[in-house]
C-alpha cells in the first residue's frame, strides 16, 4: 500500500493512548487499532475530521504516500 | 443475541443428515463392494434404449380413432439376469467398481461437505465471507462435473449393456443425453457464486472503512 498513517507517531507526540484516543473520537478500540497499524482499506471524513481535532494536527500529518 | 429462525435449524438438520447419510453410505457401498460373494446369480444391469418397437402398443382417440404410438427419446430398461446366467467378479472387476463407486460417493461427501460449511457461517452469522462464495463456486463446479458424468456414465452402461446381450425389438445403442436441467443449475450457482464473491468483498472493505 503506498498511503501510510503515521498515527503512532502523531499519538506519541501528543502523548495519546489508543484507549484515549478512541474514547475522544468514538470508534472502538478495535478499529483504531486496524488504522493504526495500516489494515483499514478506507477512511471516512467524520473520522479523519475526528482524530485531527483530538490530535490537533492536519490530515498530512496522519496519512503519507510513499512511492513504492 | 437474537433466537434463530426455525429454518435455519431444520435446514441445519437436514444437512447434517445428508451428510452423515452419505458417509454411511460410503462406507455401506465399499464394504458391499469388498466382501458381497464373487457369484452374484441374481443382477441387473440398467441401459437406455432406442428405436423400440411399439407396434405392440396401441391408442385410440376419444372417437375411437387409431393414434399412433412411439418412444419420444431413449428409454431406461433394466436387464434382469438370473440364476441360468449368473455373474462372476474378478478382483480387478471389483477394484475398478470400487475406485468408480468411490470417487462419486467422495465427490459427493465433498459436495455436502460445502453446504454443511455454509450452514455452518449462518449459524455463526457470519455468512457473507469469501470462503464461502469458494464453497459456491465448488458447488456448481461438482453439479457440472456430475451433469457430464452422467451423461457419458449412461452411455458407457448402454455400451456395456449392449455388449453383453442380442437385443430384440429395441437397439441399446447409447447416445450422449446431456442433463439440461443440472448444467442449468449448475452455471446458476456459478453466477450466484461470482454475485456472493464480489458481496464479500464489498463488505470486507465495508468493515474495513474507518
Amino acid at each position: 500500500m503506498t498511503i501510510r498513517i503515521n498515527l503512532s507517531q502523531v499519538m506519541e507526540e501528543n502523548d495519546k493512548t489508543l484507549t484515549a484516543l478512541a474514547d475522544e473520537v468514538g470508534i472502538t478500540l478495535a478499529n483504531l487499532s486496524i488504522l493504526k497499524t495500516g489494515k483499514a482499506k478506507a477512511v471516512r471524513f467524520t473520522t479523519l475530521d475526528a482524530i485531527c481535532r483530538a490530535l490537533n494536527c492536519q490530515p498530512g500529518e496522519i496519512l503519507s504516500f510513499e512511492d513504492d | 443475541m437474537s433466537k434463530k429462525p426455525i429454518s435455519l435449524s431444520v435446514l441445519k438438520a437436514v444437512v447434517n443428515v445428508w451428510w452423515w447419510g452419505a458417509i454411511a453410505m460410503t462406507a455401506v457401498t465399499l464394504l458391499i463392494i469388498a466382501f458381497a460373494p464373487s457369484d452374484i446369480a441374481n443382477w441387473e444391469l440398467v441401459g437406455y434404449a432406442s428405436e423400440i418397437d411399439a407396434s405392440a402398443l396401441a391408442a385410440q382417440d376419444r372417437a375411437g380413432r387409431a393414434v399412433g404410438v412411439q418412444f419420444d427419446g431413449p428409454a431406461k430398461v433394466k436387464l434382469v439376469f438370473n440364476e441360468s446366467n449368473p455373474a462372476r467378479i474378478t478382483i480387478a472387476q471389483r477394484a475398478a467398481l470400487g475406485l468408480l463407486l468411490g470417487s462419486l460417493l467422495v465427490a459427493a461427501i465433498y459436495f455436502v461437505k460445502q453446504l454443511r460449511d455454509i450452514v455452518w457461517t449462518i449459524d455463526q452469522q457470519d455468512p457473507f465471507v469469501a470462503e464461502n462464495a469458494r464453497r459456491m463456486r465448488t458447488i456448481g463446479l461438482l453439479i457440472l462435473a456430475f451433469g457430464f458424468f452422467r451423461a457419458f456414465g449412461q452411455l458407457l452402461v448402454s455400451g456395456f449393456a449392449d455388449s453383453m446381450i442380442v437385443p430384440s425389438g429395441f437397439n441399446l445403442n447409447g447416445r450422449v443425453e446431456f442433463p439440461v436441467g443440472l448444467f442449468a443449475v449448475g452455471i446458476s450457482v456459478l453466477v450466484l457464486s461470482e454475485v456472493f464473491r464480489h458481496g464479500a468483498r464489498m463488505r470486507e472493505e465495508q468493515s474495513l472503512t474507518i
